[in-house]
């Protein structure tokens, strides 16, 4: 088995999430491959543009709901511009999945809290879904920073969620950044929970049971460090708090050395290692957050 | 297909001439290129408007900046390929102003070819992808054109030329001869191609974007016996001004 | 189990061990070219410097290509590149073994890299005895004797070598030239004895590992990185001759109008786009950040690996700058106390 060769995958569906971000619908060509493709909220895949290159990205749907996966492209760099050219239809190539992903059966009959900024969404909707799905989680928060009302991803399930996840376990929390009537509609139909400002301020007045909560983060990397201030001023233990971590890793499979964090005390693999760690292991390991 | 321009300003011709020593591999290239205009290949010239230009040279004249501004306007995607177009070159490194330069050669300060200081494109216009070499190495033109015919953005190199001097396993002059190399501090891409025949990095592919440490290169060269008049020419023959130290 | 054996190959069969050697597959070694040595295929004896210091690219480039041709792009699809050849690797040192026993801590990890796997399978590994020169600090990483990771490994006497059997393909060898061999005295044994605690007394240099790796991270903003980042070239030539370095980049490259290659080439991660992720942010956006980098990673302990660094001396000789490993190193704890 070489572990660098990918897999035929068939654009099945492309939306337009926002004007910088396309969410992909993709299915095995080969129906093996499709029953073999087991993997976990939190984990990712390389996706390579036969001719022109790889990259990694997040799986952002869930595993319970089977036949197809999803990743959301943003626009950024040459790769996810070709990404962005391409139709439904098309075939690329996929390997993974790859990395730890989120311990969802550790996280079993706890509240989670999914702390999501910018594309950080991503990879938390596939645990999103997976823990509404799977009905196995005491409730479901969601923080959400966002720039603006165009910038919010997956804007549907997010507003469906805002009006109905109370019912299924599940509350939406949106803070957004720029202002604008679309926000400001949305601020007075469902206010306490959106509001003008950052993904912190959304920690406002909530209190939660430190015994049996889960703090999942993944967001840009300045984003972090304030976060976890929050969740540390609650007295949630450092071993709850769980985040996803990026880099640009080549192989993914713990060869290449592009995902190398650390010191000498302790080298982590962002790809193997992670890309989920607890924060516990980025006090220990310096450079990962 | 995508229309193709080659066009040249002011330059000793190599880089265009460089195109055609593709030899072989042009049959690949004009599978997705119909090429529009090629002073050096053909007298065939038609053209409105322009998927991809390569424009070689500096800016030296009147006439090359009307035709660098004609062909960037015209032209979906720009390529400074070259170092006279991408850093200027050896011409762009003298100093002095054209007037200076003109009575000094033809003593008189008149100017009927309405000379410019040569600089290169990169200074007048936007460019979409600048290749830099003196000559640039032919394969990496390829693959740029290649990428492009396939949709997709030619990636940029971020290495020196040591990267790949290593690569090929070359003695290093520098350190085993004494050779003033600049390789350290200069973009790769070359495959090391001075190193091969045993003569060191004179640098034309311009400075390492962001990385260069042309201040360490100095004291090394320096240390080597090479005196200070000696490196900073050999520093801003291709690179004009940006090598600071 | 390796069960190790010592024989005797004396001086005047040692040619025709060589050459029997060939049965085995292509005998690269050690090659004067210009001031450096190289490993290199070689058909005589005469061709080889039995008594060269170190080679500039270590001998992973037989296992991991500088350019590595990973992949072939047909039709659409990748198909592997092809097969590998048996190579006998001649005259080896210590210090890189024991950098090829930490590469396959990696490339023979889980998921395994099976380019490096079959190169590793079908090559043979002979060792030989070597004398520290001026960059060497190998013992004190305990990088200087080798146990394993070698199939035979020839120890310099004065009328021969004495060989030690490191693995069933040294055994195999040993077998099929018998002849060649003899069996050791106690005078050799003595001689090696002799050999090796010269060898020992004749390091010039040695690193100072005690509580190296705890050293090293309280000194994140030790004042010597600072100094350090304004020698330093950023070239990557340290990276690119060292034997456990191991980071690759990855491009596709052209061949014809439809057809592309996959390659892989070694990388330093003194390169700006080694720490960049989508979107423009850097990890270490700085030349102090990936010195600093490079540092940790060497000196990082692992505990079934040891050391990433063998102590080869090839970082210092290669380096424009001279920037001298152990030095850093030293100044860093230095300006702890």
């Amino acid at each position: 088995m070489n572990p660098y060769q990918t897999y035929d995958a068939k654009i099945l569906e492309i939306r337009e999430l926002t004007p910088r971000e396309k969410l992909f619908t993709l299915r095995f060509v080969d129906s093996e491959a499709n029953k073999e493709f087991k993997y976990k909220p939190g984990q990712f895949v390389i996706v390579d543009i036969r001719g022109f290159g790889e990259f990694p990205i997040s799986l952002c749907s869930t595993p319970t709901r089977e036949g197809y996966i999803q990743l959301c492209v943003r626009r950024v760099g040459r790769m996810t511009k070709y990404m962005h050219t391409l139709k439904e239809g098309d075939v690329i190539g996929i390997r993974g999945p790859y990395g730890n992903g989120f311990p969802m059966e550790k996280m079993e009959g706890s509240e989670l809290i999914l702390v999501s900024g910018g594309l950080g969404m991503a990879p938390l909707r596939s645990v999103l879904w997976y823990a509404i799905d799977s009905g196995k989680y005491e409730h479901i928060y969601l923080l959400y920073g966002t720039k603006s009302y165009e910038d919010i991803l997956f804007r549907d399930e997010i507003i469906h969620l805002l009006k109905h996840g109370d019912a299924i376990g599940c509350t939406v929390k949106l803070a957004y950044e720029v202002e604008s009537p679309s926000c400001i509609y949305l601020e007075r139909g469902f206010s306490p929970k959106v509001c003008k400002g950052v993904v912190t301020d959304l920690f406002r007045g909530m209190e939660f049971d430190v015994e049996n909560t889960y703090a999942l983060i993944c967001g840009p990397p300045v984003m972090y460090k304030y976060v976890i201030k929050e969740l540390l001023d609650r007295k949630l233990s450092p071993g709850r708090i769980y985040m996803t971590l990026e880099r640009r890793m080549r192989c993914g499979i713990g060869k290449c050395g592009h995902c190398i964090v650390g010191t000498s005390t302790s080298i982590k693999y962002i790809c193997k290692d992670g890309p989920v760690f607890t924060y516990w292991e980025a006090l220990s390991t310096r450079g990962l957050i | 297909m995508l229309k193709l321009g080659v066009f040249e300003l002011t330059d000793c011709g190599g880089c265009a001439l460089n195109i055609l020593f593709l030899y072989e591999k042009l049959f690949d290239i004009i599978k997705f290129y119909e090429i529009k205009e090629f002073h050096m290949a053909s007298s065939f010239k038609e053209h409105d408007h322009l998927d991809v230009a390569i424009i070689t040279g500096t800016v030296s004249c009147q006439r090359d900046l009307e035709l660098l501004k004609r062909v960037r306007n015209n032209s979906n995607y720009v390529i400074a390929l070259g170092t006279c177009a991408t850093h200027g070159d050896v011409q762009g490194s003298v100093e002095g102003s054209i007037r200076e330069k003109l009575e000094k050669v033809y003593g008189s300060r008149a100017n009927p070819m309405k000379a410019l200081d040569s600089k290169p494109i990169v200074e007048y216009v936007a460019v979409d992808y600048a290749l830099p070499g003196c000559p640039y190495d032919k394969d990496e033109v390829y693959q740029v054109l290649m990428d492009i015919a396939k949709g997709v953005e030619p990636p940029k190199k971020d290495y020196p030329v040591c990267i790949e001097c290593k690569l090929n396993e070359y003695e290093c002059v520098l350190i085993k001869r004494g050779i003033p190399c600049l390789g350290p501090i200069t973009l790769g891409g070359c495959n090391a191609i001075c190193v091969k025949s045993k003569v060191g990095c004179i640098g034309c592919r311009g400075p390492l974007p962001k990385e260069a440490n042309p201040a360490s290169e100095f004291e090394i060269l320096k240390e080597l016996g090479y005196d200070e008049e000696y490196i900073r020419k050999k520093f801003k023959t291709f690179a004009r001004g940006e090598l600071r130290w | 189990m390796i069960i190790l054996r010592y024989v005797k190959l004396p001086s005047e069969n040692f040619e025709e061990f060589f050459n029997s050697l060939k049965q085995w597959g292509e005998i690269n070694a050690p090659v004067k070219q210009g001031n450096i040595y190289s490993f290199k295929k070689v058909d005589s004896l005469k061709e080889v410097s039995l008594d060269y210091t170190r080679t500039m690219l270590p001998p992973k480039k037989f296992f991991v290509k500088p350019r590595d041709e990973l992949l072939k792009l047909k039709e659409g699809k990748w198909e592997e590149s092809n097969g590998t050849k048996p190579v006998v690797l001649f005259g080896v040192h210590s210090c890189d073994i024991h950098g090829l026993q930490i590469l396959d801590k990696v490339y023979l990890d889980e998921p395994v890299d099976i380019y490096y796997k079959k190169r590793r399978e079908n090559s043979i590994i002979i060792g030989i005895s070597c004398m520290p020169d001026e960059y060497c600090f190998c013992k004190s990483l305990g990088t200087d004797f080798a146990m394993t990771g070698f199939d035979l490994f020839l120890h310099e006497l004065p009328d021969g070598y004495l060989v030690r059997v490191g693995s069933v393909k040294g055994h195999e060898i040993v077998w099929a030239n018998e002849g060649v061999f003899e069996p050791i005295s106690e005078e050799d044994l003595k001689y090696f004895r002799e050999f090796e605690e010269k060898r020992a007394n004749s390091f010039k240099r040695s690193l100072n590992k005690e509580g190296l790796a705890d050293m090293l991270d309280l000194a994140f903003e030790s004042p010597v990185w600072k100094k350090y980042e304004k020698i330093c070239l950023g070239c990557g030539n340290c990276n690119m001759v060292c034997p456990t370095c191991r980071c690759y980049e990855v491009c596709d490259l052209w061949v014809n109008a439809y057809e592309g290659v996959r390659v892989r080439r070694y990388d330093s991660c003194f390169m700006e786009s080694h720490g960049l992720v989508a979107g423009g942010h850097n990890f270490r956006p700085t030349r102090l950040d990936r010195f600093r980098h490079r540092y940790y990673c060497k000196s990082y302990f692992d505990p079934s690996a040891g050391f990433n660094c063998v102590g080869c001396g090839r970082c210092d000789e290669f380096c424009p700058a001279k920037i001298e490993h152990v030095k850093v190193l030293d100044e860093v704890r230095e300006a702890l106390k």
